[in-house]
């Protein structure tokens, strides 16, 4: 056994929170009937792995450096940042084609 | 195994086939210059063919190539073999000299046509495929050039495709030759099947070691001596349907739809003899059988009386052709019947050539007429002078007319076979002669000059579009030379009969003067009863038909053969396909409409699913995939 870098009730609580951040997200995604909400759903669960990692590079006995998960965390907050951009241009895409913004105006999957 | 004949052999059915793939490919964007080469080739391959009759040794007949062709087994295996004999020479030179004619012919004939390139293309593959039959060394190689053959009837028969009556022929012939073809095939598996048992299958298909095999002195192979009668009955029974012979010889007068060339060079010259053909090369098999050869004999014999009676009657000047040459190709048979191969080779030579000129001088006629209703023809003799003498030359061949021409050697010669063995066949082959003469000379003095018109009519088979108003005029020269090349040569033929025996071996029968007399009686009886009913008008036709109306319906009904073929063949074919029609309506399609049915219904209950909104499609995977973790995890603990 390595050395324990924190209290494993400390992990508990932020792991809960962060399993919270996330079923918020997948909430808004699928109730809301606002595709913007919907994409901050997204970006809220996006937020909660990041915070996984962070927490994980914090707690992990494996990671020498517990700088690793933050680095990490840094390059998926870039890459949400192109997510979101990629996002807004569908959302815009949408709403040139359906004049609305609302997610139940696109039934054209309807079968 | 190959001998240095096998590259002018291979040469001779090549030519034909590469001008036939270059025609069918290319033959639109150049039809003209494309057929100017495939006749040329055409020419070369009359000289190869004429330069081997020349010069082939006599006596057995020389295997010039033959190749494995499939293997089944190390023991199982078949052959491709071609060869050459006198028999195999002749029948070439005849076969390429006459489709040699026919294709400058066309040139004129079909000059307008829009397919004319693959009119040449089809002549060029049929005149291969013949070519291929005759030099064949196997039964198997022949059956594949005997189905070619066919094929390319069916092909040139309905060549005017778009009319419902050419098409209808076209099948027709293919059908009935085909039924002819199963006793072929049935004979080859025969063969196999007792080559298999005695350890002979490799060469039991081949012409020269069945020969062997099948000779009297050699008792090595007592099966196959019991099968012979069998396996010869039914190659019979394919020269019959190829030959158009009793009783399979219904498809040749509706064959008469095709361009007029083509039935020269299929129906009178080349295909229909490829079952006489097929008798003389099996000869060794059909002449020391009694028994099969009394049955060709009689087949022979009541086809040449029962065809030229049906000519008497009919009223298409191509159709009168058609009958005589069911009717001559019966004293081809029944001269093979008679055991006599010569003979009946001469008239197969003989009968070539004056039955092409025929055939191409009719339609040299109908091209001027647009008709081939012979009571609507009149004053051709006036109008077309070339056509009329070499019509007339090659009627008075094919009545026999005494010493002149080729037609009263070679049928004397089959006279005198029957006179030998059986004096009835003589008689009633005697008695056809002089029908012979009648009915061409009936169309002569009925079309040539100026026989009053008689009431047509409206429907009938020969008559398309006839114009009334229309000058007929001679026709170009690339049709009329043709006609006088044939008409020289169906005189002067008759004078090169001596050389058959040298070629094939045998000797032409001569039955001396009583068959001389008797022959030569009937020939110029014949006529000169043609030239009393017809021209004289000593006794009138009209009467005659009246005094006789049953004998006359009967005729002009051509015996019926095709109202009985309905009533039977037809009736039970007709039976069996409307079972299969209900079958296939009832149980396959029902069967295919319930799948169809199926799936209809199962796409209209899972299309439920599909309700659009992407939000319950996120939700549906989120839960499935939170069943997924947790059947995991149990997995996983438990």
């Amino acid at each position: 056994m390595s050395r324990a870098r924190g209290s494993n009730v400390v992990l508990s609580v932020l792991l809960i929170v962060s399993t919270l951040i996330f079923g918020l997200g997948i909430l808004a995604v699928v109730t809301r009937r606002n595709a913007i909400g919907m994409l901050l759903g997204i970006e809220l669960m996006l937020n909660s792995v990041n915070l996984n990692l962070v927490i994980f590079g914090r707690f992990s006995e494996r990671i020498a450096d517990p700088l690793e998960g933050q680095v990490y965390a840094l390059f998926i907050m870039a890459l949400a940042v192109a997510e979101a951009a990629v996002g807004l241009a569908l959302i815009l895409a949408l709403v040139r084609k359906f004049g609305s913004v609302d997610a139940d105006a696109a039934g054209t999957l309807k079968g | 195994m190959n001998s240095p004949l096998a590259v002018p052999l291979l040469l001779i059915p090549l030519l034909p086939l590469v001008n036939f793939i270059i025609l069918i490919f290319w033959g639109k964007a150049a039809p003209r210059s494309l057929a100017i080469l495939s006749t040329a080739c055409l020419a070369a391959a009359t000289g190869i063919a004429g330069y081997l009759f020349l010069t082939i040794p006599d006596g057995p007949p020389t295997t010039a190539m033959s190749a494995d062709w499939f293997f089944v087994d190390k023991q199982f295996f078949f052959q491709f073999g071609i060869m050459i004999d006198g028999l195999a020479a002749t029948m070439a030179l005849i076969v390429t000299f006459v489709s040699l004619m026919v294709h400058i012919y066309s040139f004129g004939y079909m000059e307008k046509h829009e397919h004319f390139g693959r009119f040449f293309a089809f002549l060029a593959l049929f005149t291969s495929s013949m070519l291929l039959l005759v030099f064949s060394s196997n039964l198997l190689t022949m059956f594949v050039a005997w189905e070619g053959v066919g094929l390319c009837s069916y092909f040139l028969i309905g060549f005017y495709f778009e009319k419902p009556s050419a098409a209808a022929a076209g099948k027709k012939a293919f059908i009935t030759t085909k039924l002819g073809d199963l006793g072929f095939i049935t004979a080859i598996l025969i063969l196999l099947t007792i080559g298999a048992q005695t350890q002979t299958f490799a060469q039991i298909l081949d012409f020269e070691s069945l020969k062997t095999m099948l000779a009297p002195r050699n008792a090595a192979y007592p099966l196959l001596k019991d099968w012979s009668f069998i396996v010869g009955l039914l190659l019979f029974f394919a020269a019959i349907g190829k030959s158009a012979q009793f009783p399979l010889h219904v498809w040749l007068p509706d064959a008469m739809e095709g361009p007029s060339p083509v039935s020269a060079l299929i129906h009178a010259a080349t295909m229909v003899v490829a079952g006489v053909y097929l008798v003389a090369r099996m000869f060794f098999l059909f002449g020391q059988d009694p028994n099969l050869a009394l049955i060709i004999t009689l087949v022979g014999v009541f086809t040449a009386f029962m065809a030229a009676t049906i000519a008497l009657k009919s009223y298409d000047l191509k159709r009168v052709l058609a009958y005589s040459t069911i009717s001559q190709i019966g004293y081809m048979m029944a001269a093979l019947g008679l055991g006599s191969a010569v003979a009946s080779m001469f008239h197969v030579g003989t009968h070539a050539f004056f039955k092409a000129l025929l055939f191409l001088a009719a339609g040299s006629i109908f091209h001027a007429y647009h008709s081939l209703e012979i009571r609507r023809i009149r004053r051709v003799a006036k109008f077309m002078r070339t056509t009329s003498i070499t019509f007339a030359v090659g009627a008075l061949a094919l009545a026999g007319f005494p010493y002149i021409t080729a037609g009263f050697f070679s049928k004397e010669a089959v006279l005198s076979a029957a006179y030998e063995k059986f004096p009835w066949a003589f008689w009633v082959l005697a008695l056809t002669a002089g029908l012979t003469a009648f009915y061409m000379f009936r169309l002569i003095f009925l079309t040539f000059f100026n026989y009053p018109v008689q009431s047509v009519p409206k429907r009938s088979s020969g008559d398309d579009n006839a114009d009334e108003n229309h000058e007929p005029h001679e026709s170009s020269s690339a049709m009329t030379m043709p006609l006088v090349i044939l008409a020289i040569l169906s005189v002067a033929a008759g004078y090169f009969g001596w050389l058959l025996p040298v070629r094939i071996g045998g000797e032409i029968p001569h039955g001396g003067t009583n068959v001389l007399l008797t022959s030569i009686a009937f020939a110029i009886g014949g006529i000169l009863l043609a030239w009393a009913i017809y021209s004289a008008r000593i006794v009138k036709a009209e009467a005659m038909v009246e005094n006789m109306p049953t004998i006359a319906r009967f005729l002009e009904n051509k015996w019926y053969w095709d109202e009985i073929y309905d009533a039977t063949v037809g009736r039970l074919f007709r039976a069996v396909t409307w079972l299969v029609a209900q079958f296939d309506w009832y149980i396959v399609d029902d069967l295919y409409h319930l799948f169809g049915r199926l799936s209809v219904r199962a796409g209209m209950s899972f299309r439920q699913m599909h309700s659009g909104s992407v939000q319950i499609y996120l939700l549906t995977i989120a839960i499935a995939l939170l069943i997924l973790i947790f059947m995991y995890n149990i997995t996983r603990f438990s």
